[in-house]
């Protein structure tokens, strides 16, 4: 069973977080790290991060993976989160800060709306800057599907990754909020936004 | 789309600002229409018709079957069963605890996920953990089980499942470890179905009698 560490970094400002985010992994974390960076020809380094971030299982190789946005610093030790993969979970994650009145706050109104049609509810909206992914069958399919939803729009992933879900649901494991913006994953959301 | 406020609400419709009351109809954008359905300040007229989950295949098991039959009174077809704890009598039950101050137009929602998922359930709380919750003995026999108690909860006075293996796996888990929250996060992550986890908005986040 192979493990890595995965950033997706694209941009100056991204580079220099994520220079800091490896650091703070190698503090408690030995497993070997990738970062995906390679030049796929998108019009902005926001597209091209997500349409790699969506790619995600295809520009890695270990069978167990922890990406992290290049924002993120670990501040404990964070095995337990691939043990949790090894025990039959596909996906480790933590839901948004953003719920109820705020969510999909960030995306744009015409995705919302549209996700909110299909979906046919208000759902839990599901924070994808910090998730382990164990690959197997079910995930690869989902990460097609992620992909194909986030084309529609070519924007953010939050909304894609949920009518992804409803089109190939996982097996998703909720930890809570120190796991991303607390204190084992600190998360400083936007700090590689590019204005 | 139409919907029934439950709160009254200064809102915007076709650029003018107006107050609407409690009881009040008013058509408004689907997007604004389902969050007010999600936090429980308005409700769909055709979730007041249960047609769709009055046959044979769904219905309610709840522990007090007189009590929640006079909250959803106005709903004479679904059918009620009373349990002394959490079973799968239908296809697809919604376990429904009497305690909880049930949002009746939330039901056909729940019945609908059980197309693509095994369990829907709504989480606790965002800020409440595993680790927060329970006495000390019951949090280290969970630990044991789910490896790290920074972990979300699921609130059970709401379950929705299919009745198929994997979820009378959870059921009987969850019941022979003794109920309430803990035990059924055990459960979870044992038997590991399918579980969509719904917004704490669908159960209030009213008092919990766990």
């Amino acid at each position: 069973m192979t493990k890595a560490i995965v950033w997706v970094v694209y941009g100056d400002k991204a580079a220099e977080a994520c220079k800091r985010s490896r650091e703070s992994v190698s503090f408690w974390n030995s497993d070997p790290q990738q970062v995906v960076t390679q030049d796929i020809g998108a019009v902005s380094n926001k597209i091209a991060s997500r349409h790699s971030k969506t790619t995600l299982l295809k520009r890695t190789e270990a069978d167990s993976l922890l990406y992290l946005d290049a924002d993120t610093l670990i501040r404990q030790a964070i095995d337990v989160g691939f043990e949790i993969l090894a025990d039959g979970w596909d996906v480790v994650m933590v839901p948004s800060s953003n719920q109820e009145q705020d969510i999909f706050w960030h995306i744009a109104e015409i995705e919302r709306n549209q996700t909110m049609h299909e979906l046919g509810y208000a759902p839990l909206q599901l924070q994808c800057g910090v998730m382990f992914i164990a690959r197997n069958a079910r995930t690869v399919k989902f990460f097609d599907a992620w992909h194909d939803e986030w084309m529609r729009y070519c924007d953010e992933d939050q909304a894609a990754f949920l009518r992804a879900l409803k089109r190939v649901p996982l097996r998703v494991w909720l930890l809570g909020y120190p796991w991303n913006g607390g204190a084992i994953i600190e998360h400083r959301f936007g700090a590689c936004r590019e204005s | 789309m139409w919907i029934q406020l439950v709160q009254a609400k200064n809102t915007s419709i076709s650029g003018k600002y107006i107050r609407a009351e409690a009881g009040d109809w008013i058509d408004v954008g689907k997007q604004t229409a389902l969050m007010w359905i999600a936090d429980g300040s308005a409700q769909i007229p055709e979730a007041l018709d249960f047609t769709h989950i009055s046959g044979e295949l769904s219905g309610i098991a709840t522990d007090d079957r007189e009590l929640l039959t006079k909250r959803t009174s106005q709903f004479q077809d679904v059918k009620i069963e009373e349990m002394t704890k959490p079973t799968l009598i239908w296809d697809r039950t919604a376990w429904i605890d009497s305690a909880l101050e049930l949002r009746p137009e939330l039901l056909p929602i729940g019945f609908g996920m059980l197309d693509t998922w095994q369990i829907a359930v709504p989480l606790y709380d965002y800020k409440v953990l595993a680790y927060h919750y329970g006495e000390e003995g019951e949090r280290e026999k969970t630990k044991q089980v789910v490896r790290d108690l920074r972990c979300l909860m699921y609130d059970t006075r709401l379950v929705f499942a299919r009745n198929d293996t994997e979820c009378n796996q959870v059921f009987d888990l969850w019941n022979k470890e003794g109920g309430g929250m803990l035990a059924f996060l055990r459960a979870i992550y044992t038997v590991k179905p399918f579980i969509l986890a719904l917004p704490s908005t669908w159960t209030l986040g009213r008092p919990k009698r766990d």
